[in-house]
């Protein structure tokens, strides 16, 4: 027998406001660590989506804009990059690779992407995490057309399927249909066949298609030769220039090997930044800025997560103190059989921190088991993968604060207990 | 006065020149009293009490091994009186010694005194619902002085002892008969020099009121213990060799 006995008996004779105190602090807890690992697992989902380009340059109006168009596939670009500019850029560095792009059209709500085989040799979109096949192959020719693990999933297509796609961003990418207002017009004279399905990388490019560059030239050169008055289908002899449009470039400068960072870029950044005609983005800082915008809102869910789990410490208070009534006489016989004031001052301050205690660790594994539902929900919805690790800095600094406030909360019960009149509890005595 | 413990009314004036420590008022130095009692004043503040109660006890000793059963009317201040004894009340003038421990002495601890050399008899009993009959007598053995090793052999004897035949179920299962001989238990078990029995048997019927006490005196002759039984019930009275008045042992105060 030990007074940690006497505190267990103690919580288990009340056992039912026990179990919601500690739930309530549960939930509080769990909440506030769902939080924090959401928001860091969150950055690094971003993170893990910018792929290994160390520069994106496009006609966007600012980097930031720039790097959600051109990687996650936010908006099609604003305008497209001259020929000469992409010339130019490329000639201006020995870069690791350059990857043009192109977006502007879409499958059913999903974005395409035009682009060059680069994309799927050099491209990494995870550092260190090449692409890779489910199925078939990569595009070898015009026509063809490589498909991410989203949409295939999501649209069931198979290799071999045929498809048109749509000018414009098309309909929403949840609902099959559009409305005619945002419904583009159809490249119906140019059937696309799926050659290839991408494995799953957890990134927004999973829910994107992905053509070759000259593929979405002739789409476009079509509506310019039907604006014209010409009739029949392109071939690459008749792009003109103006056809070739460029979006995007996606570009790395070379590293040491087994280094994902180059010596140069920050001159080589500074350098093209200069050019006010385009826009460019070192897309990792870009993430970074995005979050310490969103950090304020982070801020704000936060607070309330601490509050909730200020106000589970009052529902201790209010349960301990509420049961002060009948607990008084109990806590006078144990006084009467020798427990110092102090004693039962720290008996009662011990139930209190474990209420707190039990709460936060349960509120830990809630929070586990919350985050592994939302991991998969995000993924399956969003096509982002939400890696939320198990932060043990984090979940100890929550169970001591837990166990703090509770300690807190127990202190209005404990001074009461401590101030118990055993004369009066026990009058008559007996 | 002699060692096994009779009421002994002195002057004010002998009780001042005495030395402030009860072995010297008693006759038997050798073996100090369970309880000794001198020149012992207390007042309730006016708030609690309207009426001024006051009490006030010039002598009063009860040997290790002896019993006493202290009558007197409702109201009357026995209760007050045990609370003294058992430290929970402080007097405004005089001495408390337990087994020639000054209750009251600013050296002493109070709490581990009571601990250690008083057991507690209650009318309800006063057991730790949600706790096992063991498990009262451990709680109350984690006060003792005994050592933790014997604390379950201690605990497991009594029980049996006293005919508790379902240690571990939880007191609130027992019978009233069986919660009160638990009660019993538990104020031996840490060998105290004095139980404190207040009002014993005034929730039991007549039978098992004569078998509470009946067993309440057994145990507490077999371990030692002083007895000091607290009652108004008049039944009591043939079954003590020695019997007091509480209104014999009080100095009527100037309000009542």
């Amino acid at each position: 027998m030990t007074d940690f006995t006497i505190v267990l008996r103690s919580l288990r004779l009340r056992f039912f406001s026990t179990v919601v105190t500690a739930l309530l602090v549960a939930t509080s807890a769990g909440l506030l660590l769902s939080i924090l690992a959401l928001r860091s697992a969150g950055k690094a989902a971003f993170e893990r989506g910018s792929g290994n380009a160390h520069l994106l340059v496009s006609a966007d109006q600012s980097p930031l804009v720039a790097v959600l168009n051109g990687l996650f596939y936010a908006n099609p670009p604003r305008a497209p990059l001259s020929r000469a500019k992409v010339a130019e850029i490329r000639s201006l560095f020995p870069w690791e690779f350059v990857v043009e792009t192109q977006l502007g059209d879409s499958y059913r709500g999903f974005p395409v992407l035009a682009t060059t085989r680069e994309f799927f040799t050099r491209f990494e979109p995870v550092v260190a995490q090449p692409w890779a096949l489910s199925q078939g192959g990569f595009f070898e020719g015009n026509m063809q057309i490589v498909l991410g693990a989203a949409v295939a999933r999501e649209t069931g297509l198979r290799l071999g399927a045929k498809l048109v796609l749509t000018h414009g961003s098309g309909d929403s990418r949840e609902h099959g249909e559009a409305t005619n207002e945002h419904r583009g017009h159809e490249h119906r004279e140019y059937e696309f066949e799926v050659v290839g399905i991408l494995d799953a990388t957890g990134s927004p490019h999973d829910r994107a298609l992905f053509i070759s560059l000259e593929s979405s030239w002739i789409l476009h050169a079509h509506d310019r030769r039907e604006r014209e008055g010409v009739e029949g289908k392109v071939v690459p002899a008749d792009l003109l220039d103006e056809d070739r449009k460029i979006t995007g470039m996606l570009l790395r400068l070379p590293t040491r090997s087994g280094s994902s960072v180059s010596g140069a870029l920050q001159q080589v950044f500074d350098t093209l930044r200069r050019d006010t005609s385009i826009t460019v983005a070192q897309p990792a800082d870009q993430i970074d800025k995005l979050f310490a915008i969103v950090s304020n809102i982070d801020g704000i869910f936060i607070a309330l997560a601490v509050a909730t789990l200020c106000s589970s410490a009052v529902a201790i208070l209010l349960s301990m103190v509420n049961s002060m009534a009948e607990r008084r006489r109990q806590i006078a016989v144990l006084r009467v059989l020798g427990a110092s004031r102090a004693r039962v001052f720290g008996i009662v301050l011990t139930e209190a921190m474990l209420i707190g205690f039990a709460g936060a660790t349960l509120g830990i594994l809630l929070s586990a088991i919350a985050m592994s539902v939302a991991t998969a929900w995000i993924r399956a919805s969003l096509g982002l993968i939400i890696s939320p690790d198990f932060d043990a800095r984090a979940s100890i600094l929550v169970a001591a604060g837990a166990v703090l406030l509770a300690a807190l909360a127990g202190l209005v019960p404990a001074t009461l207990a401590y101030r118990t009149s055993v004369a009066k509890q026990l009058r008559p005595l007996g | 006065m002699n060692n096994e413990g009779i009421l002994s009314v002195c002057t004010c004036a002998e009780v001042r020149k005495a030395p402030y420590h009860v072995r010297l008022m008693s006759p038997a130095a050798s073996a100090p009293s369970a309880l000794s009692i001198r020149a012992l004043s207390f007042s309730y503040p006016a708030r609690e009490r309207a009426n001024g109660f006051h009490l006030s006890i010039e002598a009063f000793d009860l040997a290790r091994a002896s019993e006493c059963l202290l009558v007197g009317r409702s109201g009357g201040g026995k209760s007050t009186f045990l609370q003294l004894v058992a430290g929970l009340l402080e007097p405004s003038h005089g001495s408390i010694a337990i087994e020639g421990v000054e209750l009251f002495a600013p050296t002493t601890n109070r709490d581990l005194l009571r601990g250690a050399k008083l057991g507690f008899v209650f009318q309800t009993f006063n057991l730790l619902q949600g706790f096992s009959a063991a498990e009262n007598l451990l709680v109350a053995l984690m006060f003792s002085a005994i050592p933790k090793a014997d604390w379950q052999a201690r605990s497991a004897s009594l029980l049996e002892k006293l005919g508790i035949d379902a240690p571990n179920a939880r007191v609130e299962e027992l019978s009233v008969g069986q919660q009160q001989r638990v009660a019993i238990a538990r104020s031996l078990v840490c060998r105290p020099a004095l139980v404190l029995a207040d009002e014993p048997t005034a929730s039991l019927d007549p039978e098992n009121a004569r078998i509470a006490i009946a067993l309440l005196r057994e145990h507490c002759a077999a371990e030692g213990a002083a007895l000091l039984v607290v009652s108004h019930d008049p039944s009591l009275v043939p079954l003590f060799a020695r019997v007091e008045q509480l209104a014999d042992l009080t100095r009527e105060g100037a309000t009542r």
